[in-house]
């Protein structure tokens, strides 16, 4: 128990200090075993701009030094993305081979904790943000498109696993999803023109914001509720053809799996904002000459948030789970040797396909240790490091995806984490 | 002005780098670069000058036209009717008899005739605009007493002023006393007493009886006696008639002058000046008037110029207004007019003083030929002898040097001691001038402290210097100029703005070709517009 006690502490520092989703409903399938109970918890964030440097001085609220601020920038491209997904929980999974005599079968209970954002910005966002309007003298700063979503909620998760004989298996479960936060912000139009010497700037602007019930934020606190289904189907596969002469040694499996298809329904005091304006500035016209009147200060301020305040509305609002398509395929042989490649796509989260590439060796029943190159997803390119140990009877997996956004963070656009500890009984 | 700063970068930064990028310690931070326009102005002389002021002439030129009343000697000064109050005692003088229910109380009934002392005014008739009497009334007579009260010359829609009252039973020891205050606004008083021959003198009739209530005849002792208490106060004229006296009033006061407050120093040379100085006499009395001083004062160049003109000292006679009514008015002023100009005086010596203040000294003598008007001399409520100025300058002047000056208070909303929040860290603010006038303008800031001690300058020469605009050789612009003035700030800069609590502004103009008098015309102007070029410390929350 008190090891139990210790690894829950390990699992929750981890997905709390940065916080990412790795693991879905296949890995809770108990093969063999009657129970298994998991802990686990992942973090990771990326982007086609950001550096590991920028990500972790943003986040302690430090000073952003011009050259983190350049070495960012020269990844910038037309279209930019930024994401990130934090997801711990724990889950119990029985085999119901000795319950009901279906062999094969088991079902799974999974509660989580999910967080996910993800940004698309213009390369001129970045640059007008990070370096000010002023490198667009006599130019025009195109910062839309952007959108931005951050969501939070919590998820129960009910279902069933049946694994057949010849080692292909299905899955199935059904999650209630209490909605604990939403934030959305697209900015459909956002044109800054600044004029030679600065005598005059333009900003066309079209933006909507969504917030969800802004007095309910808190974990305990219910702004909304949803339903979600994840699946997937696992055939063997051989990447190898066997023949009567010889047998392949190389076995493994070809996986297609869906995962967060499902929405939430937020509450009637979600609040909606809209904003479709051209704010024209000259600088502020003293009418009276240079003789300011008493009240003049106020009247700016009130002008000033005339001219910001969107229009608002506040109602029900559905939003929709980036939800996640993986193939993968799997492959292992006698000496210990694996290999594993897929894509991932995700969908409404600003996502690009991405593909990855991995291998390893299982050294011992106790230690296995592998790697992967990943292209796409929020990042460029990334590799990864994993490692798998059972120490008295628990498994225990941890490691990256994200090692060239630790190892170079400067220069890096990721970071990553997760574990798990399992015990089957 | 920091204010004005703070929300005008506040905008800047909104519209430029939009809502996510704002000041706080607590969050990431970084250097953006700002280029925005924060303030601009349009600058003519219609913002010096009142428009109601200035008028223009079909050629464009600008004429500033004042007209002004600058001394007024009204009713208050002339008669005064003081709150004053009169006491009367009636004794019975019989030994003693009886009086049955509503019989009259002997001693009471006769006219009673009271003069007042006005120094010298002598009233005939007189028509209350506002005012009250307060009697009170007091009774020994140990019965009711109703008691009526007349002023058979106190009018008001030709019903005489009168009053009754109930005094309740007394006693020679403890009187009981009533206190009943009357409007007396628009009666009209005839003040010649009961045979229409005196002034001053107003006639009351007073009568009493037993209350018609009493139960019983009431027994009147020696010595019972009613004391009648009566107060005039808060009386304001509305019409009065008769001699208002001969004597003399002389006064000297100062009199501040805003048109010139802010431009303390520099030479002026104002092209043609003339001024048009009007005495009306609103009283139906003879006045002699004599201006004895009128000074121009500079008091930060500790400069004065008196005025020389042949009736400075000299008495000017007013003749009475007329009992005439004219529009507006229920009389008809006469008036005196004295021109000034260059040739007859040295009112363009005493402009060009630059004055804030104006020295006065003048006296004046009522009815100085005595009762001319053999007591009809009148006023009304809005009488006044009253002198007022037309002024007529064509804006036409030569300057050099002459400096507006002007201060301007700051508030940061610090409190002290509180460290200083990284805003902008370097750059500068320009100051883009489009100057369509025919002077150079020599622009200085300097900030101070709250004891006016100098904390810093914001320009420095030669890089204050706003261009005049070229000129034709009949020396009217012909193009604007531009000219850019460079504020350099940084962070010392900006603790210096947090520090100082008022900038001073001076701007220093002369005309351009030098020694030539210029007209400055209605479409001239000035556009000034601040830019800011500079590295703000943004952060996020």
């Amino acid at each position: 128990m008190k090891e139990l006690f210790y690894i829950s502490l390990l699992v929750c520092y981890c997905t709390f200090a940065h916080g990412q989703p790795r693991l879905g409903i296949a890995d809770f399938a108990v093969d063999t075993a009657n129970f298994g109970i998991g802990l686990y918890g992942e973090y990771s964030l990326g982007s086609t701009v950001l550096t590991n440097r920028m990500y972790m001085d943003f986040y302690q609220g430090r000073y952003l030094e011009a050259e983190v601020l350049d070495k960012a920038s020269k990844r910038l491209v037309q279209f930019n993305k930024a994401g990130g997904d934090i997801k711990y929980g724990l889950y119990f999974s029985q085999n119901l081979n000795k319950v009901i005599k279906k062999k094969g079968l088991s079902y799974f209970v999974n509660v989580a904790d999910r967080v996910h954002w993800d940004l698309l910005f213009t390369d001129d966002l970045f640059k007008a943000v990070f370096y000010g309007n002023k490198m667009f003298e006599g130019d025009t700063a195109e910062m839309g498109t952007f959108e931005g979503n951050f969501q939070r909620y919590q998820q129960f998760q009910l279902g069933l696993i049946k694994t057949n004989e010849n080692k292909s298996a299905i899955g199935m479960g059904l999650s209630f999803l209490k909605g604990q936060q939403f934030y959305q912000l697209d900015i459909t139009r956002a044109n800054l023109y600044t004029s030679m010497l600065g005598m005059e700037n333009n900003l066309d602007l079209e933006y909507r914001t969504v917030e969800s019930d802004p007095d309910n934020t808190d974990m305990n606190d219910m702004s909304g509720w949803g339903a979600s289904v994840d699946a997937f189907y696992q055939l063997p596969y051989y990447m190898l053809q066997n023949t009567p002469e010889h047998e392949s040694d190389w076995k493994g499996y070809l996986r297609i799996e869906a995962r967060d298809l499902g929405l939430i329904v937020w509450n009637d005091r979600t609040r909606v904002r809209v904003k479709d304006s051209v704010y024209h500035n000259e600088g502020i016209l003293i009418p009276t000459g240079l003789a300011l009147s008493p009240t003049w200060e106020e009247e700016q301020r009130d002008s000033l948030k005339q001219l910001l305040q969107p229009e608002t509305y506040t109602g029900s609002l559905t939003s929709i789970l980036p939800a996640t398509f993986h193939l993968r395929m799997y492959q292992a042989n006698s000496s210990g040797l694996f290999v594993s490649m897929g894509t991932v796509l995700r969908t409404f989260a600003n996502y690009s396909p991405m593909i990855y590439l991995g291998g390893g060796k299982t050294f011992s029943y106790k230690l296995s240790i592998g790697g992967t190159m990943e292209f796409g997803g929020y990042g460029r390119f990334n590799l990864g490091v994993e490692a798998k140990t059972r120490i008295k009877g628990y498994e225990l997996v941890l490691g990256s995806r994200s090692l060239g956004g630790i190892l170079f963070p400067e220069t890096g656009g990721g970071n990553s984490a997760f574990i798990s500890i399992t015990k089957n009984f | 002005m920091h204010r004005i700063l703070r929300i005008t970068i506040s905008l800047a930064l909104i519209i430029t780098l939009g809502p996510s990028c704002r000041k706080n310690d607590t969050g990431p931070s970084w250097d953006v670069d700002v280029l925005a326009p924060l303030l601009r102005a349009e600058l003519s002389l219609q913002n010096i000058i009142a428009d109601s002021l200035i008028s223009v002439d079909p050629d464009s030129a600008l004429t500033i036209a004042y007209n002004g009343t600058v001394y007024r000697f009204n009713l208050d000064t002339l008669i005064n009717i003081p709150d004053e109050s009169i006491q009367q005692t009636f004794i019975s003088p019989l030994a003693s008899a009886y009086l049955q229910p509503g019989a009259p109380i002997p001693f009471f009934g006769a006219q009673q005739e009271t003069k007042y002392n006005l120094n010298g005014v002598e009233l005939k008739r007189v028509k209350i605009r506002s005012g009250w009497i307060t009697l009170e009334l007091s009774n020994s007579i140990q019965e009711i007493v109703d008691i009526s009260y007349l002023m058979p010359n106190a009018t008001k829609s030709g019903a005489p002023f009168s009053f009754t009252e109930s005094i309740p039973a007394g006693t020679q020891t403890l009187q009981s006393t009533i206190t009943r205050s009357y409007d007396l606004s628009g009666y009209a008083i005839d003040m010649r007493g009961v045979n229409l021959n005196d002034f001053n003198t107003m006639v009351a009739q007073f009568t009493a009886n037993i209350s018609t209530s009493a139960t019983d005849s009431i027994m009147i002792n020696q010595g019972d006696k009613f004391d009648m208490k009566y107060t005039f106060t808060d009386i304001k004229t509305e019409y009065a008639v008769g001699y208002f006296g001969s004597y003399s009033i002389s006064n000297a006061y100062t009199e501040p002058v805003d048109l010139f407050k802010n431009i303390p120093i520099g030479y002026l040379n104002i092209d043609s000046f003339s001024m048009n100085m009007k005495i009306e006499n609103g009283f139906g009395i003879d006045a002699q008037l004599r201006i004895d001083t009128l000074q121009a004062i500079n008091t930060t160049t500790g400069g004065s110029t008196a005025m020389n003109h042949p009736l400075i000292g000299s008495a000017i006679n007013l003749t009475r207004a007329v009992d005439l009514a004219s529009p507006g008015y229920p009389f008809t002023y006469t008036e005196y007019n004295i021109s000034l100009n260059n040739n007859n005086s040295n009112i363009n010596a005493l402009v060009t003083t630059l004055p804030d203040l104006f020295r006065y000294a003048f006296a004046m003598d009522i009815n100085p030929f005595g009762n001319n008007s053999s007591g009809n001399d009148f006023l009304y409520h809005n009488s006044d002898i009253k002198i007022s100025i037309d002024l007529d300058v064509p804006v036409r002047f030569e300057a050099n040097g002459l400096t507006m000056m002007d201060t301007v208070s700051f508030d940061l909303g610090k409190d002290p001691g509180e460290p200083h929040e990284t805003t902008i860290t370097d750059g500068f603010f320009y100051i883009y001038v489009n100057n369509g006038f025919p002077f150079d303008a020599k622009l200085q800031i300097y900030l101070y402290d709250e004891s006016f001690a100098i904390m810093d300058s914001l320009l420095f020469t030669p890089n204050n210097i706003i261009k005049a605009a070229p000129v034709d050789l009949s020396n009217k612009v012909v193009a604007n100029r531009e000219t850019r003035l460079d504020i350099p700030v940084d962070i010392q800069k900006m603790i210096l703005f947090e520090q100082a609590s008022k900038a001073i502004v001076k701007v220093a103009f002369t005309t351009k070709p030098n020694s030539q008098i210029m007209t400055i015309y209605e479409y001239y102007q000035l556009d000034l517009k601040l830019v800011g070029d500079f590295t703000y410390r943004a952060s996020v929350n």
